[in-house]
């Protein structure tokens, strides 16, 4: 999670390379990071890019900051590694990891139409086109995560009333296959590339069982590593492309920007879950059929569907950020 | 029998042809026979240097010293990455990071650790183990020829770079190999580490910041890619047609193993003794998977999760059990085998594809695989004497490269 100065250039060849691979892309959602990517005209955007010196543009004048607040929840309680939770088929557990990539984010208006916001350059949890949303701590039972969070993303949108918002989990098409190493954080090698599937893992939500599993002698616990499957390809001639995206789409109607914030309910990804025993999910097979359905997910197809439960709106409490 | 008689004729061409053009230009050529390692071939139909094998776009690094293969005869040139040229110094420093445990998070493990030079790269379990003790659901695989392999693991179609492949041990963690959180933290770590200042400066110069995980990434694979075994006993014969190099049982072997009756040239033909290779300038490229019959664990053909194949990734059921072909290359010293260790040795081996795929009588993996309705037309089954299975097995061990095994370039540097 490191974006180093000296990497600003390759950076700035990243992205002006993936805005012609995008723009020539008949695939809608590559179209709508074209957009995004093409367009790191805000205020900060450049900012954390010293050096390089042709990033200068000044806002687009009728643009407007906006600053989208995520928190995480356990049904009513706040998330926190280390906490313990009952879920509601009455096991105990505790979380391991919860963090996850948000693309193509709108803002509704009241027309009912989506306004894409412009993600900020924002090192290192936020790039043109994708955002890392991390809760996660290092602390308590979350072994395997970093100390540093982020809970919002800003971005910028034409000015005017907007009511609602809308975004997915995942990573950009014209990025998801691209060797980490040669991208900048938060797309940099580590949790979240997959480097199985040769992509990267759009949302990682993991808990541990209190209690032992009774048909084996691990402990209970619940994986979700969400990302696209069924893919073909080579990556080092014409790329891969995936059968199933699996990226879901969040529309939530009810939404003021200035005073709300997003909830992302870990109880609804897994209710109606056995979770005294193991459940693993690597984005196929039984045993994701509950947790793509809760994220709107269609497992077959892999392509969104409106049944998502686990994203809601709140008001944003001033004690969380 | 003389060597050329020993090549069959149905060995498939794309193996075949650089295979069999050094020989006939091998056979003739002064110094060739004995030490076909320390010789670069009097003919290379593709050019033996890696500076002919970089397609056009490459960046010379002028300051470091271009690699020099030392090709065995019949190795074609491998197929490079554009921006990954062989250097010397990416060899030497690949080295050092293989076999450095500090690329582990806990410090306790390196590639080596699972890749063991005396064992052709491999580490002799069943399965592999992490650094934290987690068990892999596969066995770590061979990395002679690793260079040629025309996918990488054990079956993942679209799993072809030796840089990228890097990265799952590194980060992976399902299960955790080298249980690395985060490239921020290996690039500070080896940063903080003086002698790789040096190291990666040599290797990469030019770079404002060499010590990146790019860069790690290529010289481990450059390193890997110096891992060519092709000077055992069973070259040496071939090369010289002297027929006191290998045993008769050996040689009877070898036109065993070429016979229709017995099949097993089809997927472990050509130099790498594998059908599973890529190498430079090659027009047809070909990435092929097998069933060979190991599971039918539902009568349906099914392979126990998770390590039902390329089905695991394509989601294919058609690809139910299918991995690719291992190199038999130093096959004698790399057991147990198949992906997940099940058979202990390769006389079992044998019994397996001579039952035309594995019976399993009891337990959850209980099942005829010779009726499984994906296994390759070339898993038939046939009847073996003890005689020939003894014939097999000689031409087997004489694939053990014991130079290659014992070669002090490819051993650990901290030792």
């Amino acid at each position: 999670m490191h974006l180093r100065c000296q990497r600003s250039p390759l950076l700035w060849i990243s992205l002006h390379f993936f805005v012609l691979l995008a723009c020539s892309a008949p695939d809608a959602s590559v179209r709508d990071s074209a957009v995004l990517l093409g367009s790191s005209r805000g205020p900060d955007a450049g900012t954390n890019n010293a050096g390089s010196g042709d990033q200068t543009d000044a806002p687009a004048p009728e643009s407007q900051a906006v600053r989208l607040r995520f928190v995480a929840r356990v049904g009513d309680e706040p998330f926190a590694c280390g906490a313990t939770y009952r879920s509601s088929l009455g096991s105990d557990y505790t979380p391991a990891d919860l963090r996850l990539f948000v693309q193509d984010v709108a803002l509704i208006d009241s027309t009912g139409s989506e306004r894409p916001v412009r993600l900020d350059v924002r090192a290192p949890w936020q790039i043109d086109g994708v955002a890392l949303i991390d809760f996660e701590d290092a602390s308590a039972g979350c072994l395997a995560g970093t100390r540093e969070r982020n809970l919002e993303l800003t971005g910028h949108v034409p000015p005017g009333e907007y009511r609602g918002i809308a975004f997915s989990n995942g990573v950009p098409e014209a990025l998801n296959h691209t060797d980490p190493s040669r991208l900048p954080a938060p797309l940099q090698a580590g949790s979240m590339s997959w480097g199985w599937l040769q992509g990267y893992r759009f949302l990682m939500a993991e808990i541990t069982g209190r209690a032992s599993s009774s048909d084996t002698a691990a402990p209970a616990s619940a994986l979700l590593h969400l990302g696209s499957t069924a893919c073909s390809g080579n990556p080092s001639a014409g790329g891969i492309s995936c059968a199933k995206p699996n990226r879901n789409r969040v529309r939530l109607p009810e939404f003021d920007p200035a005073a709300d914030a997003i909830v992302v309910d870990l109880a609804e990804l897994f209710a109606d879950m056995d979770l005294a025993t193991v459940t693993t999910c690597h984005s196929s097979g039984d045993d994701c059929a509950p947790l793509f359905d809760h994220l709107g997910i269609d497992l077959t197809s892999g392509l969104a569907n409106d049944r998502q439960r686990v994203y809601r709106i709140e008001p944003a409490r001033a004690s969380e950020p | 029998m003389s060597a050329l008689q020993a090549l069959p004729g149905s060995v498939p061409l794309r193996a075949t042809v650089p295979f069999l053009s050094l020989l006939l230009s091998c056979v003739s050529a002064v110094g060739c026979a004995g030490s076909p390692i320390n010789e670069p071939p009097a003919v290379d139909p593709a050019g033996g240097s890696s500076d002919s094998s970089v397609r056009s776009g490459a960046k010379p690094a002028p300051e470091s010293a271009a690699y020099e293969w030392q090709l065995p005869p019949g190795f074609p040139p491998p197929a490079l990455p554009e921006d990954n040229p062989m250097t010397l110094a990416k060899v030497e420093l690949g080295r050092r990071l293989f076999y450095d445990t500090r690329l582990s998070d806990n410090g306790s493990y390196a590639c080596a650790t699972c890749h063991e030079q005396a064992l052709a790269f491999t580490d002799g379990k069943a399965r592999a183990v992490g650094s934290t003790g987690q068990m892999h659901a596969r066995g770590a695989m061979s990395l002679a020829n690793v260079a040629y392999a025309a996918t990488l693991t054990w079956g993942h179609p679209y799993l072809t770079s030796l840089e990228r492949q890097a990265q799952l041990p590194m980060f992976g963690d399902s299960p955790i190999e080298l249980g690395l959180r985060s490239q921020g933290e290996l690039e500070e770590r080896l940063a903080a580490i003086p002698e790789y200042s040096e190291s990666f400066a040599v290797a990469f110069p030019g770079d404002e910041v060499p010590i990146n995980l790019a860069n790690a990434d290529r010289a481990i694979a450059s390193f890997e890619r110096s891992l060519i075994s092709g000077n055992a006993p069973f070259d040496r014969w071939l090369m010289t047609g002297d027929d006191s190099v290998i045993s008769d049982a050996a040689q009877r072997g070898f036109t065993l193993f070429n016979s229709e009756k017995f099949e097993c040239y089809h997927c472990h033909g050509g130099f790498a003794f594998t059908d599973h290779v890529i190498f430079a300038d090659e027009a047809f490229p070909q990435v092929l998977f097998h069933n060979t019959g190991l599971y039918n664990i539902d009568g349906r053909g099914g392979f126990p999760v998770p390590n039902t194949g390329v089905q695991s990734v394509s989601e294919n059921p058609a690809d139910m059990g299918r991995f690719k072909a291992p190199t038999l290359r130093n096959i004698a010293v790399t057991a147990p085998y198949m992906h997940d260790g099940s058979i202990a040795t390769l006389s079992e081996v044998l019994d397996h594809y001579a039952a035309g795929g594995r019976t399993i009588s009891a337990g959850p993996n209980a099942g005829i695989g010779s009726q499984s309705p994906f296994k390759s037309n070339f898993v038939r089954g046939f009847r073996m004497t003890e005689d020939e299975r003894s014939d097999l097995l000689a031409f087997l061990e004489s694939l053990t490269d014991r130079e290659f095994l014992e070669n002090p370039a490819h051993a650990d540097p901290f030792r």
